[in-house]
C-alpha cells in the first residue's frame, strides 16, 4: 500500500504500524510523487494526507479516480481536521474512509485490513 | 492513616489524600509484587492515582465507590494510551 | 519508537527553521501569501506529527499557532510586530522543547510557562476572548480532535447527539495549591466518558516526583456546557470546555456487528454512492466503492461476487439493501489478499553521520596521506629497475587515489555557510527592534561551503560582528536622516571562497570608525603612549579595535558589550589559523573580513626554507611572495624594513627568529642581491618575513606538536609533505 504524507514522522509512523502487521508499505511525500508511485505499481490501498505542498491530497485523489487503472483503488484520507465538512470534502474527492490524525495504530491497522480484504481478527500476515 | 500497609498489600480506606503520596511512593518503590485493595476507598487523590498508574501494582480488589469504579478502575487496569506505544 | 522519535526531532527542527524564515519574511511583507502558507503548513505539520507522541503542551502550542495563522491566512487578523513576537516566542519555545526531546527524550517540566504562550497566541485575536478561558464556543469539534478517535466501545458508551467535551490538563504544580483534579470530575453531571492519560511518558517510579501532576483528563458529558463549567471554576486556565455533536452510529444489520469499524465503513460507502458529482466522477467512485465493499466483506469472512457487488453499487439504498439481505452467514476460509509488491523503499533524503565517525575518518585519511608520503623515498631508493618502474607507477596511482579520497572525505565535512547565516535574520530583526533601528540584512553566498569545524569557529564571531554593527555601526534613523542617509541601514554579510579558504565579510553603511577617536581612547586607556598613538596610520588606528581590552562605545551596551570585544573575535579566528581585517570610512561604514582556512585538519601552507630546513606558513596569512633587492631594505641590522605597496613593512629574518646564524654561506656562493620575502598579513599589521627560499604550496594534515616538542613556542604543528619530507608549520603570531 502507499502512504502519502509530507510529514516524515507521520509517514514513518504509518509505515511502522502497517509493516508490523505484515503490509508492504511504499511512501511518497506529496500528491505528485504519490501518483507517480501509484502508477508505477498500483497499490491495494492508498493512505493520503490532506495538506501537502506541491499537490494536496484532494487533488491527488481526484486525479487517481480519473486514471483507468487506479480509479477503484480504495483510499483513506487522513487529516488533523475532525469536522464533518472536512470529512465530506474527502469523500467527494474520492476517499472511501476518513481518519483523524493522529491515527491510533489499532484503528489504522483495522481499516487497512478491511480495505484490503484481510481478515480483521486473524493475526498479522506471515 | 487512610492507607494501611501490610507487607505486600496496601489497603486504601476512606478518603486517601495527597498526604499519602510520599509514603505510597516509597512503599511502591520498596515493595516487589505490590498489591492493592481499593474496595474501601471512597476518595483517591490524583497524586496517588498517578503513582498507581506508574507502578501498576496488582489490584486485588477494585473500588466500590461508583465514581472510582467507573473511571479510575479502568485507568489502573486498562492500557495506558499513547505513551505505552 | 526511538527511530520514529528521532525522525520527529529532525523533522521538527527543519520545520521550525522553515517557520522562522517564513515569519521573518512575513513580518517584512505582511501581504506575502506564500510565507503565510509556509508558516501555516509548518505549524500544521508539527501539530500532526507531535500528536503521535505524548507531548500535549507541544501539540497545544503549535495548535494555537496554527489557529492564529489560519485567521491570518483568511485575512481575519493582521500581522503586527507584537503578533510576530508572540509567534517567535512560540517557535523559540518549540525549539527549546525539541532540543530537550533530543537530549532527554521528554519535554521539560515547564508546560505551565507554555500555557502563557498558548494564551498569548489565542488571546488578542479578532474573535478576542472566545478562545481564552473556559467558555469555548459551541460546535468546535475540531478543537478536540481526540473525540473523533473514540473506539467503537467508547462511542457506544457515550451515546450520540450534543455532548460537552472537557480537556483538562492540570498545572503540574497544582497539588501545592490544594487541587485534586480527579475530584473535580465528581461534580461533572452526566459524565459519560473519562480518559485519564499521562501528559508525558510515565517515568520509572524512582524518578517520579509524587507532588507533580503529570496526568491529563479528557471527558465527555451529556450535560450542557453551562452545567459542566462550574465544576472547573477554580481552574479556568487549565481546562477547555466545548460542545460537539456526535453522529449516530448507524448499525448495519448484516455483515458486521454494530459499532464496528467495518459497519461504519460499509455505511460510509453507501453514503459515498449518493454524493453529488459528474457522471465520470460518480462512476469512478462506484468502482472504488465496489472494490472497497468487496474487500471489507472478504475481510469479514463473507466474500461476495464482485459483479454482484458492482450491481448493488448503483446507489446508497441498493447497497444498503444488498448488505442487509446479502449473502448468508457462511464462513469461508478467505485467503488474505497478498499485498502489492513494494517497488523500492522510499528514498532517504539525508544521511546523518555522527561527528566522531567523521573525525575518525579524517584522522585515518591523514594517516594514510603520511604513509603514502613515505612511499616516495622508498621508490627512489629502489633505483630504476623493472621493479622500481612498477613501484613508481603503483605509487603514482596510489597518490592520486589518496588525493581523491582526501578530497572526498573533506567534502563530506563541508557544509554551506547557511548554517551560520541562518540565525542572522532573526538576530538582526530582534536587535533592530530593541534598538529602534531599521536595518535591512543582505545575505550573500550562503551556499559557500566550508568545513564543519570552521563553521563552528565562525558562528560566534559572526554573531558578535553583526550585533556590533547594529549596536555601534548603524546609526539611529534620525541621525542617519540628518547626515543625508536613508533612515534604514543596510548590513551586508557575504561569504565566498578565496585562495583555499573561506571568507566572510560583514559590512555596514553606518557611522564608521573615527581613527582620531581610536587614538584618543587608546591613550586614555593606557594602551599606547601619546606619541606612539600619534604615529599610527589611520588603518592601524582603526585596527586597534582588535586590541585586548578595547571598547569603542562610550557605554557598555547590553548587546555587544559585556566585556567581550572584538579581541575575542580576533582570537577565535586566529586560533583557527585565520585572520581578521577591518576597513572603515568615517561616516560611510565599516567592513570586517574574516578569512579562514577551508578546514582545520587540512591546512594549505607555503613551504619555505631557512638554514636547510623546511617550514610551512599557512596560506591564509600570506599576502604575497616576492624578491626584494637588498638595496631596498632599509634600516640598521636589527630593525629592518621595506616598502611594499606603498606601506612601510617591518622585515624579520626567519633564520634569526629561529635562532639560526645569518645566511652568509649562500650569500657568498651566489652573491645574492635580493632577499626572498613572504608578506604575512597579521592582524597587527603586515610583516615581511625573509626566508632562504620559497617552495611549493601544499595541503598538509597538521599534527599538533607532541612530546618534548610540545613546549616549543612558535610552531602550530608538524606536517608531512606529499614526498614524505617533514616540515614544521610556523605560528608567526607567536614567533614574532
Amino acid at each position: 500500500m502507499l502512504v502519502v504524507d509530507d510529514a516524515v514522522t507521520v509517514r514513518a509512523f504509518s509505515r511502522r504500524v502497517l509493516e508490523a502487521d505484515g503490509f508492504v508499505v511504499d511512501e511518497a511525500v506529496n500528491g505528485i510523487e504519490g501518483l507517480e508511485r501509484a502508477m508505477a505499481a498500483p497499490p491495494d490501498l492508498v493512505i493520503v494526507d490532506v495538506n501537502m505542498r506541491k499537490m494536496d491530497g484532494y487533488t491527488m485523489l481526484r486525479v487517481l479516480r480519473r486514471d483507468p487503472s487506479l480509479r477503484d483503488v480504495p483510499a483513506i484520507m487522513i487529516s488533523t481536521e475532525s469536522k464533518d465538512s472536512d470529512r465530506e470534502q474527502a469523500l467527494l474527492a474520492g476517499a472511501n474512509w476518513y481518519i483523524v490524525k493522529p491515527p491510533r495504530p489499532e484503528v489504522l491497522v483495522e481499516a487497512a485490513r478491511l480495505l484490503t480484504g484481510r481478515p480483521v481478527d486473524a493475526e498479522g500476515a506471515p | 492513616m487512610p492507607i494501611r500497609y501490610d507487607d505486600h498489600l496496601a489497603r486504601f480506606e476512606a478518603a486517601c489524600t495527597v498526604e499519602d503520596a510520599l509514603p505510597l511512593a516509597e512503599w511502591l518503590e520498596a515493595t516487589a509484587a505490590a498489591r492493592i485493595d481499593l474496595s474501601a476507598c471512597t476518595e483517591l487523590h490524583t497524586a496517588l492515582l498517578q503513582l498507581l498508574m506508574a507502578a501498576r501494582p496488582t489490584v486485588v480488589a477494585g473500588p466500590e465507590d461508583a465514581f472510582l469504579a467507573g473511571w479510575v478502575g479502568p485507568a489502573l487496569g486498562g492500557a495506558v494510551p499513547l505513551s505505552s506505544r | 519508537m526511538s527511530e520514529l522519535f528521532d525522525q520527529f526531532v529532525v523533522e521538527a527542527q527543519e520545520l521550525l527553521e522553515t517557520a522562522g524564515a517564513a515569519l521573518l519574511a512575513l513580518e517584512r511583507d505582511p501581504a506575502d501569501r506564500a510565507s503565510v502558507d509556509e508558516l501555516f503548513r509548518a505549524f500544521h505539520t508539527l501539530k500532526g506529527s507531535s500528536a503521535l507522541f505524548d507531548m500535549a503542551p507541544f501539540t497545544r502550542l503549535v495548535h494555537a499557532g496554527e489557529d492564529t495563522l489560519s485567521l491570518l491566512r483568511d485575512g481575519r487578523r493582521g500581522m503586527t510586530p507584537e503578533l510576530a513576537d508572540r509567534l517567535f516566542r512560540a517557535l523559540d519555545q518549540c525549539a527549546r522543547w525539541v532540543a530537550a526531546l533530543e537530549e532527554t527524550g521528554a519535554l521539560p517540566a515547564d508546560a505551565a510557562a507554555a500555557e502563557t504562550l498558548v494564551r498569548g497566541l489565542s488571546g488578542g485575536s479578532a474573535d478576542g476572548d472566545a478562545a481564552a478561558g473556559a467558555g469555548q464556543p459551541d460546535g468546535q469539534s475540531d478543537a478536540f480532535p481526540w473525540v473523533a478517535t473514540l473506539t467503537g466501545d467508547e462511542r457506544g458508551a457515550v451515546g450520540e447527539g450534543a455532548l460537552t467535551v472537557i480537556d483538562y490538563t492540570p498545572d503540574p504544580e497544582c497539588f501545592f495549591t490544594g487541587d485534586d483534579p480527579l475530584a473535580l470530575f465528581r461534580r461533572v453531571p452526566d459524565l459519560r466518558l473519562m480518559r485519564i492519560e499521562p501528559t508525558e511518558p510515565l517515568p520509572p517510579l524512582a524518578q517520579m516526583d509524587p507532588y507533580r501532576c503529570i496526568l491529563r483528563f479528557r471527558a465527555l458529558s451529556g450535560a450542557g456546557v453551562e452545567a459542566v463549567t462550574p465544576a472547573f471554576r477554580s481552574v479556568p486556565d487549565q481546562v477547555r470546555i466545548g460542545s460537539v455533536t456526535l453522529a449516530p452510529v448507524v448499525p448495519s444489520p448484516v455483515a458486521a456487528p454494530p459499532d464496528s469499524l467495518a459497519a461504519a465503513m460499509l455505511e460510509e460507502q453507501a453514503r459515498i454512492l449518493d454524493l453529488p458529482g459528474g457522471t465520470a466522477e460518480r462512476q469512478s467512485r462506484r468502482a472504488a466503492v465496489a472494490r472497497t465493499v468487496t474487500a471489507i466483506l472478504t475481510a469479514l469472512g463473507r466474500p461476495a461476487e464482485r459483479a454482484a457487488v458492482e450491481t448493488a453499487c448503483a446507489d446508497g439504498g441498493t447497497l444498503r439493501r444488498f448488505l442487509a439481505d446479502g449473502p448468508a452467514d457462511k464462513p469461508t476460509d478467505a485467503e488474505p489478499r497478498p499485498a502489492a509488491p513494494a517497488p523500492s523503499p522510499a528514498p532517504r533524503r539525508a544521511l546523518r553521520v555522527e561527528p566522531e565517525r567523521m573525525d575518525a575518518l579524517m584522522a585515518l585519511v591523514g594517516e594514510l596521506s603520511v604513509m603514502k608520503g613515505q612511499l616516495g623515498p622508498l621508490v627512489r631508493r629502489a633505483g630504476d629497475g623493472e621493479l622500481a618502474r612498477d613501484m613508481k607507477a603503483f605509487s603514482a596511482r596510489l597518490d592520486s587515489l589518496v588525493g581523491d579520497l582526501r578530497h572526498a572525505a573533506l567534502r563530506l565535512r563541508l557544509l554551506p555557510l547557511a548554517r551560520v547565516f541562518d540565525p542572522l535574520p532573526r538576530l538582526v530583526r530582534d536587535t533592530a527592534r530593541r534598538l529602534d533601528k531599521t536595518v535591512e540584512l543582505v545575505l550573500e553566498g550562503a551556499e559557500t561551503e566550508a568545513d564543519k569545524d570552521i563553521l563552528d569557529v565562525l558562528g560566534e564571531p559572526l554573531l558578535h560582528l553583526v550585533r556590533n554593527a547594529l549596536d555601534h555601526g548603524i546609526e539611529a534613523p534620525e541621525r542617519r536622516t540628518a547626515s543625508g542617509k536613508p533612515p534604514g541601514g543596510t548590513l551586508r554579510v557575504r561569504g565566498f571562497q578565496d585562495k583555499g579558504g573561506v571568507v566572510v565579510e560583514v559590512s555596514d553603511d553606518g557611522a564608521g570608525i573615527d581613527p582620531a577617536a581610536m587614538r584618543r581612547v587608546a591613550v586614555a586607556k593606557g594602551l599606547l603612549a601619546p606619541d606612539a598613538a600619534a604615529a599610527l596610520g589611520d588603518d592601524d588606528a582603526v585596527r586597534l579595535v582588535f586590541a585586548p581590552g578595547f571598547s569603542t562605545a562610550g557605554s557598555v551596551s547590553d548587546l555587544s558589550g559585556r566585556g567581550v570585544g572584538m579581541d575575542a573575535v580576533r582570537a577565535a579566528v586566529e586560533r583557527a589559523g585565520g585572520r581578521v581585517e577591518i576597513a572603515s570610512t568615517p561616516g560611510s561604514g565599516t567592513r570586517v573580513r574574516l578569512a579562514l582556512p577551508l578546514t582545520l585538519s587540512i591546512t594549505r601552507v607555503v613551504v619555505v626554507e631557512a638554514a636547510g630546513s623546511l617550514y610551512g606558513i599557512p596560506v591564509t596569512l600570506v599576502g604575497g611572495v616576492q624578491r626584494v633587492p637588498r638595496a631596498d631594505i632599509h634600516g640598521v641590522k636589527r630593525a629592518e624594513s621595506i616598502v611594499l605597496r606603498d606601506r612601510v613593512v617591518p622585515l624579520v629574518r626567519l633564520r634569526r627568529l629561529l635562532g639560526q646564524p645569518d645566511d652568509e654561506r649562500v650569500q657568498g656562493e651566489r652573491q645574492r642581491a635580493a632577499d626572498c620575502v613572504v608578506l604575512a598579513e597579521l592582524s597587527d599589521g603586515p610583516v615581511a618575513v625573509a626566508v632562504d627560499d620559497v617552495g611549493e604550496r601544499a595541503d598538509v594534515v597538521l599534527r599538533p606538536m607532541t612530546g618534548v616538542l610540545r613546549g616549543l613556542r612558535g610552531y602550530a604543528g608538524t606536517a608531512v609533505l606529499g614526498d614524505g619530507r617533514l616540515i614544521l608549520v610556523l605560528d608567526l603570531r607567536e614567533l614574532l
